[in-house]
C-alpha cells in the first residue's frame, strides 16, 4: 500500500513536470491583446497593403524617424556635393561640409541618409518575406511584393552609389551587426529586384504614385547605364519609350504644375502634403521652404516659410543660354512684392518646384518629388546608344529634350563630345532633382566640374561617402571607405 | 473496503467501552523548569485512544489493559513511552528536545538549522522590526543587516524605499530584491502594482502589516538565492508571518500613539530680507529697485510653517495565537493611521490575518495563510512634479512677502509667486488638490503536506495575491496646476492578480550518525496579470462635484487602459549533505522559464554550490575552550535578473507611416503599419555570478559573535538599452550587453557586554560595497539627464558629472581675464569655473563641455547600524544608531535656493553672505536679476554622510507578581523617539532619500522631496 502511494506521488510529480514541458511553451508565450505583435499581423490582404504603404510612407515624410528618403536630405546632398548647389543655411555644418567637399564620417546628413534608407529597406524586406504567406488574391499579392522589390531596388541603388560596399540585407531576420557585401553583389540584387518589378502593372493600371512596370524598367535602365551595361541600358530604356505610356510635356514650364503631378512625364514620384488634412503630421514638401528666397516671405503677405537655404552656383545659372526655356522656369533672380515693386535678389534661387497659382503661399508645398522623369529615360537611352556607337539614334533622343527646351538640335558623332553634351543637358534638365552627384561620379568628372563651378580641388576620396562613424562605432564589422 | 473500515472504527470505539477498563491519571511537567506542561499528547500505544493534558498539565485516560504502554509527546520535547504496569497515577517530566530547539533559519522552500547553514543569510527579528514605528516593513530593515542598504526615498507616508542587497547590479532592469512572504513570491514592482496616474505613488509593500511579521531573512549569496534562479540576483527577502503554536492560547493587544514633526526646516529669507535681496539684484542689473521700503514688510509668510504640521500617528493590533496538537492558529486584526507632516497627506491601513495549520492525520498537514489589507491615503504632490513643481519646492521658493490667502481672487488663495509665476501656492495645491488612493490586497495561500515515507514529504501550495487600487483626483479650476486645464479630474484603477503554485518533494534522512542528507526538488508556476483604466477630464467650471462626476467636464480627454501579463515556470532542487556534522555541502539549481524573453531564450539555468566547515567541532579545537563556535563558508553560483517590462522581445506593429499619392486633380492619402521596435530575438536574463567567503565565530559561550563575509558579484549580459546599427531600421533596443561589478565586505558583531540583573547587549553591522560598471559596450558616457548622473565605464552607478565650481570673481579684471562660459560675460561677484581641458586635451580658455568632469558619487564607503539594549530588572533602554559614510548627494534644490536672481526665495546662508564689494565672499555669488549662470557644477554636490540616532526606546515590563494579580501574562509600556538626531554636513532637509527613487540608475538626487519626520511615540503591549 505504501509503495503504491510512493509510485503514485512520484508519477504525479513526473506528470506535472512532463505536462509543463508540453504545456509550458504555451504558458510562457507572450500574446498581448492590447497591442499588435508582429505574430498577429501580416495575416490579411489589408495588412499586406498597409505593410507596403509603410514603405512608401518612408519616402516622403515620417513621424517615427528621420525625414523620409526624398524629403530633403538626400536630394540636397546630391546637389551640394556637385557643381549644382551651394549652401546658405546658417549653422548647418553638415550641409556646409557637403557643399565644400570637406565632409567626414561624423557628417549628420550622411548618417541620416544611411539611416532612412535602411529603415525603408527593412520595411521592404518584411513585405517581401511576409506577404507571400498571406492568403489573399494572388495577383494582388504578386503586385505588392513587386512594389516592395522596386522600392528596395531603388534604395540599394541610392546606397551603393553613395557608400560603395554596404551591408546587403534582404531578410528581416538579418544579423544585428552585418558585414558589407561587394558592390557587384549589391548590383546583382538590385537588378534581380527590378527585374521582378518589371511584372508590375503599366502606368494607368494602378493607383497613381505606386511603382509601375515603367518605373521598374526606367530605374533598371539607369542601373545598367551606371554599371556600364549599355546594351541592356539601351534595350530597357527603349521598352519604356515604346510602351507608349510616357511623353514629354510640350513646355518645360508644365512639368512642375500641380496638374501635371503623376502625369505623362512622371515615371515615379513621391507625394507630399497633408492630403487636405487627411494626414496628421506636419510635413509638406521642402522644395520651396529650402529653395525659394527669404525675400519672398518678406515681400509678400501670403507667402510663408521660404528660407533659400540652398541656391544655385553662378556657374550653373550661366550654363543656361538665354534661349533655354528652362532658365526662366528654373531660376528666380528677382521678384515682385505686394506693391508691385521689383526686388532684385543677390543669389540664384531655384523656383521650378513652385506652382504659384496652385500654391500662392509657397511654403506649404504639396508638390511631388520627381524621382524619375521621362526626360531621364530619354537621356539614358541617348547616352547608352552613343556608348554603343549609334550616334544617329543618340542624337535623336538627346534632341527631343533639347528641342522641348527651345534649344537647337545637335548632331554629335564622337563619343567624348556626346558624353559631355548629355552631361551638360542633364545638369540643366535636372537642377535640384538629386541626380548631379551621381552623374558626376558616374562619368568621373567630379573634380573637373566642381573646380569649374566652385573653385574647389576635390579629393578623389569624395567619390564615395564615408560609412557613418556612429554606425561603425556600433557595428564594428563595417570597414571604412578609403581615405576617411 | 468501506465496510471493513467502518467495522474497524466501530470495534475500536465500542470494544474498549465494553471491556473492563483501568483509569490512569497524572501530571506532566517540564524536566528542567518543573512547570506543568499543557497540550501534551497522551496516547495508548497501538490504539486510537488518547487525550491531551489540560492547562495544569493534568490528564486522565482509560487504559484497556494493565500492560499497555502510554506514549507522551509534545512538540519541542523528546517523546517518552511508559508502561502502565497496573499503576493508576503516572507523573512524568519531559525533557526538552535540544536538537529541535536549536535556532532554525528560513531559507528558500524550507528551513535549515542555523549551524548547518552554508550560505549567507541575515536574520531580522520581529522585535527589531517593531522597535521603530514604521509604515512599511521595508523601512524597518534599515541598519539591521549587513549588506542591506535601505534608503527611504522620501517621507511620504507609505512611500517607497530603495533596497540594495550587496550593491546595484543592474542599470536598466530593477535592482530591488525579490520578496517572498510565507512562500508567496511577491511582485513589488511599483510600475506593475500601482497606478501610474496623477497622484503620488504608494509602495507596493505598504499593503503588508509589519506587526504580523515573525521574522525576516535576507538571502545574500548565490548559495542562498540560486533557488530563486532568475529572480535571485538582487538578493531575496523572506518574510515569515506569525503562526500559532500548540499550547495555551495567547491574546495580545499592542498599541502606540505618536506625534511627528518635520525633522528640520531650512533657514530662508523673511519678507524684509527678500525685498532687500530683490532690490540689490535689480540695482546690480541696472534697473530700479522693486520694493520701496523693505523694512515695512516685516517677517511676512513662513511658507514652511504653513506647509508642515504636527501630525499624529497611531497603531492598534489585536492578535490571538494558540492551538492544540492537531490545529494551530494565529489571528490578528490591526489598524494603523498616520497623518503626514505635509498638510493634506495621510495614510490609513486596516489589516486582517489568519494563519491556520491542522494535522489531518499523522501524515497529512494542511494549512492556510490569509491576509487582507486595506489602505486609504490622501496624497500631495512632492518631488520634481510634472505640470507644476511639488509643494515642498514651491513652499521653499514662494515669495515670503505674499500672504497665503487672497480673498479677492477665485478660490481665495494667492495664485502664484508674483516674481516667478511658475511657482504655485503650495498651500492651495496641498489642500485643494485632492488625490485619494484606496488599495485592497488579498494575499492567501493554501498548502497541504503529506509524509509519504519517514523523511520523505510532498508539499503543494496554491496562492493568490490580488490587488485592487483606485485613485481619484481632482484639482479645482482656481489652482496654478489647473491654469490650462481649467479644473481637472481623474479616476484610475488597477487590478493585479498573481497566482502561484509550488510543489516540492523533500527528503530528510540521517543515513547514519555521520551522514545526513536533506534533498528537495520542486516545480513552480506563476502568472501575473494586471489591467488598468484611466479616465480623466479637463474643464470644471463648477468644482462642487469634483471627481465624483467626471462627466460634468467641458473638455473630456480620451480614456486609456492597459494590461500586462507575464508568467514563469520553474524547476528547482537542492541537496544538503552533512558529513560528520562538520563538513557541510549544498548544491542548488533552478531552471526558470519566463515569458518576457525571446522564443528559444526563455529558459535559464542557475546553479550554485557551497561548502562549510565547522572548525569548532574538530578534535583539535576541543582544547580551545574560549571558541564556542567557528565555521568557514564558501559559495559560488549564478543567479539572474529578469525584472524588465513584459513584451520587450516582441516586435509590435504600430499604425505609423502615412502619405499621399497625388495626381493632376488631387491626392489620396494612404496609411501604413510597421514595427515600432526592434524585435530582439536573443533577449535573455542578466546573469550575476557571485563568490562568497564567510566566517561565523562565537566566543566565550556566545558572549561575542561575529559574522564576516567577503563577496564578489559580477553581473554580465546586462539588460541595457543600447544603440544598435541603423541597418536594423531602429536606433536602440534592449540588449544583453555590459557588465557591472559589486565587491564588498559584510560585518556583523553581537556582544553581551554585561550579563546579569543589569544586562547590556550590542550589535553592530557594517556594509562595504564597491560598485563599478565594468563594461558599458560603448566609449561615451550615458548621460541620464538628471542631477548630473552619468553612467561611465569604470565608474560606479550614481556618478555625478559637471563643471568644477572655483569660487567667485573678486574683481571685474579677474573675471575678464579668466576663462568664461561661452556666451557669458561675468563680472566681479559672479561664479568662476575651472578650465580643465579643451578639444586638444589642454585648457583652452573657454568653459565648455570639455571642462566637465567627475564631481562626486552617490555610493557610500560604508553603511552601518549600531543597536544597544540595556535592561535592569523590568526596565529596559534601547538605542539604535544608523548611518552612511562617504556618499555625496546632488542638492538640486540649490539650483533655485542658491540663485540670487531675486525671483524665488533663497537660503539665508547664501543670501546674507552673498558677494558684495564689502563682503568679498568666495562661495556665494552676487545678487543679480539677470544672472544666467546656473550650470550644473560641483557646488550642487554635497557630502551626504550621516550619523543618525534612529531610535531610542525606554520600556517597562510589569513584574510577573503584579501581572498575576491583574490577570495578565504580560504588560509593557514604552516611550520612544525616532529620527531624533542627525549629524551631517548636508544642507538640505535630509541626507537620505532620492527624488528619482523609482529608477535604478539615477541615485542621490534631492529635489523637493517629502521630508522625513521626527517622531515621538508612547506605546502599550498587553498579553492575556
Amino acid at each position: 500500500m505504501k509503495k503504491l502511494i510512493n509510485i503514485k506521488t512520484f508519477s504525479l510529480a513526473f506528470l506535472l513536470v512532463g505536462l509543463c514541458f508540453t504545456a509550458c511553451e504555451d504558458f510562457l508565450k507572450e500574446d498581448p491583446q492590447d497591442r499588435v505583435a508582429q505574430d498577429r499581423y501580416y495575416q490579411t490582404e489589408e495588412d499586406a497593403v498597409a505593410a507596403v504603404n509603410s514603405i512608401y510612407a518612408n519616402l516622403g515624410s515620417t513621424s517615427s524617424g528621420p525625414e523620409g528618403v526624398y524629403h530633403s536630405t538626400t536630394w540636397i546632398a546630391a546637389g551640394l556635393a556637385s557643381d549644382n548647389l551651394k549652401n546658405m543655411q546658417q549653422g548647418a555644418l553638415a550641409n556646409d561640409q557637403l557643399g565644400t567637399f570637406s565632409w567626414n564620417a561624423e557628417n549628420s546628413s550622411i548618417l541620416t541618409i544611411w539611416r532612412i534608407h535602411y529603415k525603408t529597406i527593412n520595411l521592404a524586406n518584411i513585405a517581401i518575406e511576409r506577404i507571400p504567406a498571406i492568403e489573399m488574391d494572388e495577383t494582388m499579392k504578386n503586385r505588392l511584393v513587386n512594389e516592395a522589390k522596386f522600392l528596395r531596388g531603388l534604395m540599394y541603388f541610392n546606397l551603393v552609389r553613395m557608400y560603395g560596399k554596404i551591408p546587403l540585407l534582404t531578410s528581416e531576420a538579418s544579423a544585428l551587426n552585418p558585414e558589407v557585401s561587394e558592390i557587384t553583389a549589391v548590383y546583382a540584387q538590385i537588378i534581380s529586384d527590378l527585374q521582378s518589378a518589371e511584372a508590375l502593372p503599366l502606368d494607368g493600371d494602378i493607383q497613381e504614385g505606386r511603382a509601375t512596370s515603367g518605373a521598374a524598367k526606367s530605374l533598371l535602365a539607369k542601373v545598367y547605364l551606371t554599371t556600364g551595361d549599355y546594351e541592356n541600358a539601351s534595350a530597357t530604356a527603349l521598352e519604356v519609350i515604346q510602351s507608349g505610356k510616357y511623353e514629354l510635356w510640350e513646355n518645360f514650364s508644365e512639368v512642375f504644375k500641380h496638374t501635371s503631378r503623376n502625369g505623362k512625364e512622371a515615371i515615379f514620384s513621391v507625394g507630399f502634403g497633408d492630403g487636405g488634412g487627411a494626414i496628421s503630421f506636419w510635413e509638406f514638401g521642402q522644395f520651396n521652404v529650402r529653395l525659394l528666397p527669404p525675400e519672398l516671405t518678406q515681400a509678400r503677405d501670403i507667402v510663408t516659410n521660404t528660407h533659400g537655404w540652398q541656391v544655385a552656383t553662378p556657374e550653373l545659372y550661366n550654363a543656361f543660354s538665354s534661349d533655354d526655356a528652362r532658365k526662366e522656369v528654373t531660376f528666380m533672380t528677382e521678384l515682385l512684392d505686394d506693391e508691385g515693386n521689383v526686388v532684385t535678389l543677390s543669389e540664384f534661387y531655384i523656383q521650378k518646384y513652385w506652382d504659384e497659382e496652385a500654391e500662392p503661399n509657397a511654403g506649404d508645398s504639396q508638390q511631388d518629388f520627381p524621382v524619375i522623369r521621362y526626360s531621364d529615360v530619354l537621356l539614358t537611352y541617348a547616352e547608352a546608344q552613343a556608348e554603343l556607337g549609334n550616334f544617329a539614334e543618340a542624337n535623336t533622343y538627346l534632341n527631343m529634350v533639347k528641342t522641348r527646351a527651345n534649344l537647337p538640335a545637335v548632331s554629335i558623332n564622337n563619343a567624348e563630345d556626346f558624353e559631355a553634351e548629355v552631361l551638360l543637358e542633364r545638369k540643366k534638365e535636372f537642377v535640384a532633382e538629386g541626380h548631379r552627384f551621381f552623374d558626376l561620379v558616374r562619368t568621373g568628372t567630379l573634380e573637373e566640374k566642381v573646380m569649374e563651378a566652385k573653385d574647389i580641388q576635390v579629393n578623389p576620396i569624395y567619390y564615395l561617402f564615408p560609412i557613418p562613424q556612429r554606425e561603425r562605432d556600433v557595428n564594428t564589422n563595417l570597414p571604412q571607405n578609403p581615405g576617411y | 473496503m468501506k465496510k471493513i473500515l467502518l467495522i474497524g472504527v466501530l470495534i475500536t470505539w465500542i470494544l474498549p467501552q465494553a471491556m473492563a477498563q483501568q483509569q490512569v491519571a497524572g501530571k506532566v511537567t517540564d524536566a528542567s523548569s518543573g512547570e506543568s506542561l499543557p497540550g501534551v499528547n497522551v496516547l495508548v500505544k497501538n490504539s486510537s485512544a488518547g487525550t491531551v493534558t489540560d492547562v495544569n498539565g493534568s490528564y486522565s485516560i482509560s487504559v484497556p489493559n494493565e500492560d499497555d504502554i502510554l506514549v507522551f509527546s509534545s512538540i519541542g520535547y523528546i517523546s517518552q513511552e511508559v508502561e502502565v504496569n497496573g499503576r493508576t497515577t503516572i507523573n512524568l517530566a519531559l525533557e526538552e528536545d535540544v536538537q529541535s530547539l536549536e535556532e532554525v533559519v528560513v531559507v528558500g522552500y524550507g528551513t535549515v538549522k542555523k549551524s548547518d547553514l552554508t550560505g549567507s543569510v541575515a536574520s531580522v527579528s520581529s522585535e527589531e522590526i517593531k522597535s521603530v514605528p514604521v509604515t512599511t516593513f521595508d523601512q524597518a530593515l534599515q541598519g539591521r543587516a549587513a549588506g542591506v542598504k535601505v534608503v527611504q526615498t522620501s517621507g511620504v507616508p507609505g512611500g517607497e524605499t530603495n533596497i540594495r542587497i550587496r550593491g546595484t547590479s543592474s542599470v536598466n532592469a530593477s535592482s530591488e530584491p525579490l520578496y517572498v512572504i510565507d512562500g508567496m513570491l511577491i511582485n513589488s514592482n511599483g510600475g506593475e502594482m500601482s497606478i501610474g496616474g496623477r497622484g503620488p505613488r504608494i509602495g507596493a509593500l505598504s499593503t503588508i502589516n509589519p506587526n504580523d511579521i515573525e521574522s525576516i531573512e535576507v538571502l545574500k549569496d548565490a548559495s542562498a538565492t540560486a533557488i530563486y534562479g532568475s529572480r535571485g540576483a538582487n538578493g531575496v527577502i523572506l518574510i515569515t508571518t506569525k503562526r500559532g503554536k500548540a499550547g495555551k492560547g495567547s491574546v495580545s493587544f499592542e498599541s502606540y500613539y505618536g506625534m511627528q514633526q518635520v525633522s528640520k526646516k531650512l533657514d530662508l529669507l523673511n519678507a524684509t530680507q527678500y525685498a532687500e535681496l530683490v532690490n540689490e539684484a535689480s540695482i546690480n542689473a541696472g534697473v530700479e529697485p522693486v520694493y520701496a521700503n523693505p523694512q515695512s514688510l516685516g517677517e511676512g509668510t513662513d511658507w514652511q510653517e504653513e506647509l508642515f504640521r504636527q501630525a499624529p500617528m497611531a497603531n492598534y493590533q489585536l492578535s490571538l495565537a494558540g492551538g492544540n496538537e492537531k490545529t494551530r492558529y494565529a489571528v490578528s486584526g490591526g489598524y494603523f493611521t498616520q497623518d503626514g507632516i505635509v498638510i493634506g497627506s495621510d495614510f490609513n491601513r486596516y489589516s486582517f490575518r489568519v494563519n491556520l495549520d491542522t494535522d489531518v492525520n499523522e501524515k497529512l498537514t494542511v494549512g492556510t495563510n490569509m491576509s487582507y489589507n486595506r489602505i486609504s491615503s490622501n496624497g500631495v504632490l512632492t518631488g520634481p512634479g510634472a505640470v507644476v513643481q511639488g509643494v515642498v519646492t514651491n513652499a521653499l521658493q514662494f515669495n515670503p512677502i505674499l500672504p497665503v490667502y487672497d480673498a479677492s481672487v477665485p478660490g481665495g488663495y494667492t495664485f502664484e509667486h508674483d516674481r516667478k509665476p511658475a511657482v504655485a501656492n503650495p498651500i492651495a495645491e496641498a489642500k485643494e488638490y485632492i488625490s485619494i488612493t484606496g488599495t485592497s490586497r488579498i494575499l492567501g495561500n493554501f498548502f497541504a503536506q503529506y509524509e509519504i515515507l519517514d523523511g520523505l514529504a510532498f508539499k503543494s501550495s496554491f496562492g493568490i495575491d490580488g490587488l485592487t487600487t483606485k485613485s481619484n483626483a481632482f484639482g479645482p479650476n482656481f489652482l496654478k496646476r489647473t491654469e490650462n486645464s481649467l479644473g481637472e479630474a481623474s479616476i484610475s484603477t488597477l487590478e493585479a492578480l498573481t497566482w502561484l503554485n509550488t510543489n516540492t518533494l523533500t527528503y530528510d534522512k540521517d543515513i547514519d550518525p555521520n551522514n545526513t542528507i536533506n534533498a528537495m526538488v520542486g516545480f513552480e508556476m506563476q502568472k501575473f496579470r494586471n489591467e488598468s483604466l484611466n479616465a480623466y477630464a479637463f474643464g470644471f467650471p463648477d468644482s462642487r462635484t469634483g471627481w465624483h462626476n467626471i462627466g460634468a467636464a467641458e473638455n473630456p480627454q480620451s480614456p486609456s487602459n492597459g494590461e500586462l501579463e507575464w508568467s514563469m515556470a520553474s524547476f528547482f532542487g537542492r541537496v544538503n549533505y552533512s558529513l560528520m556534522d562538520k563538513y557541510l555541502f549544498t548544491l542548488t539549481g533552478r531552471v526558470d522559464g519566463a515569458s518576457k524573453f525571446s522564443e528559444g531564450r526563455k529558459y535559464g539555468f542557475f546553479p550554485s554550490a557551497a561548502f562549510a566547515w565547522r572548525v569548532s567541532d574538530e578534535e583539535f579545537m576541543s582544547n580551545v575552550a574560549f571558541i564556542s563556535d567557528l565555521k568557514f563558508r564558501a559559495s559560488y553560483g549564478q543567479t539572474g535578473n529578469q525584472s524588465i517590462p513584459a513584451y520587450q522581445s516582441l516586435a509590435l506593429i504600430g499604425p505609423i507611416g502615412q502619405g499621399v499619392f497625388s495626381n493632376g486633380s488631387g491626392y489620396e492619402a494612404f496609411r501604413g503599419r510597421e514595427p515600432v521596435s526592434y524585435p530582439n530575438r536573443d533577449l535573455k536574463w542578466e546573469t550575476t555570478e557571485q563568490l562568497n567567503f564567510g566566517i561565523d565565530m562565537s566566543v566565550l559561550e556566545g558572549r561575542f559573535g561575529l559574522t564576516a563575509e567577503l563577496y564578489h558579484k559580477n553581473t554580465i549580459d546586462l539588460l541595457l538599452n543600447t544603440p544598435i546599427p541603423f541597418t536594423t531600421g531602429f536606433e536602440n533596443t534592449l540588449l544583453n550587453i555590459g557588465n557591472v561589478q559589486n565587491r564588498g565586505v559584510d560585518l556583523a558583531l553581537n556582544s553581551v557586554n554585561i550579563d546579569g540583573v543589569l544586562s547590556w547587549n550590542s550589535s553592530v553591522n557594517v556594509s562595504f560595497n564597491r560598485n563599478k560598471i565594468t563594461d558599458l559596450a560603448r566609449d561615451e558616457d550615458i548621460n541620464l539627464g538628471v542631477g548630473g548622473n552619468i553612467l561611465r565605464e569604470g565608474e560606479p552607478i550614481g556618478t555625478f558629472f559637471g563643471y568644477v565650481f572655483d569660487g567667485i570673481y573678486q574683481s571685474d579684471d579677474e573675471a575678464n581675464q579668466s576663462p568664461m562660459i561661452a556666451g557669458q560675460t561675468p563680472s566681479a561677484g559672479d561664479r568662476k569655473y575651472k578650465d580643465i581641458s579643451g578639444p586638444d586635451g589642454t585648457p583652452d580658455g573657454i568653459i565648455n563641455d570639455f571642462d566637465r568632469t567627475l564631481i562626486g558619487s552617490a555610493q557610500p564607503n560604508f553603511t552601518w547600524g549600531f543597536d544597544n539594549k540595556i535592561s535592569y530588572k523590568s526596565l529596559s533602554l534601547s538605542f539604535f544608531f544608523q548611518g552612511s559614510q562617504g556618499n555625496d548627494m546632488v542638492n538640486l534644490n540649490l539650483s533655485d535656493l542658491a540663485n540670487l536672481n531675486g525671483q524665488q526665495n533663497v537660503l539665508s546662508e547664501v543670501a546674507l553672505n552673498r558677494w558684495t564689494p564689502e563682503n568679498p565672499s568666495n562661495r556665494y555669488s552676487r545678487a543679480l536679476t539677470t544672472a544666467n549662470d546656473n550650470v550644473f557644477s560641483s557646488r550642487f554636490v554635497e557630502d551626504a554622510s550621516y550619523l543618525r540616532l534612529k531610535n531610542v526606546t525606554v520600556s517597562y515590563n510589569l513584574p510577573a507578581s503584579l501581572l498575576e494579580r491583574i490577570g495578565l501574562s504580560n504588560l509593557r509600556i514604552y516611550a520612544s523617539g525616532t529620527n531624533l538626531w542627525t549629524l551631517t554636513d548636508y544642507s538640505g532637509y535630509d541626507p537620505e532619500g532620492n527624488a528619482y527613487g523609482q529608477t535604478t540608475n539615477i541615485v542621490g538626487v534631492d529635489f523637493g522631496s517629502y521630508p522625513q519626520a521626527k517622531t515621538y511615540t508612547i506605546g502599550l503591549n498587553l498579553g492575556f
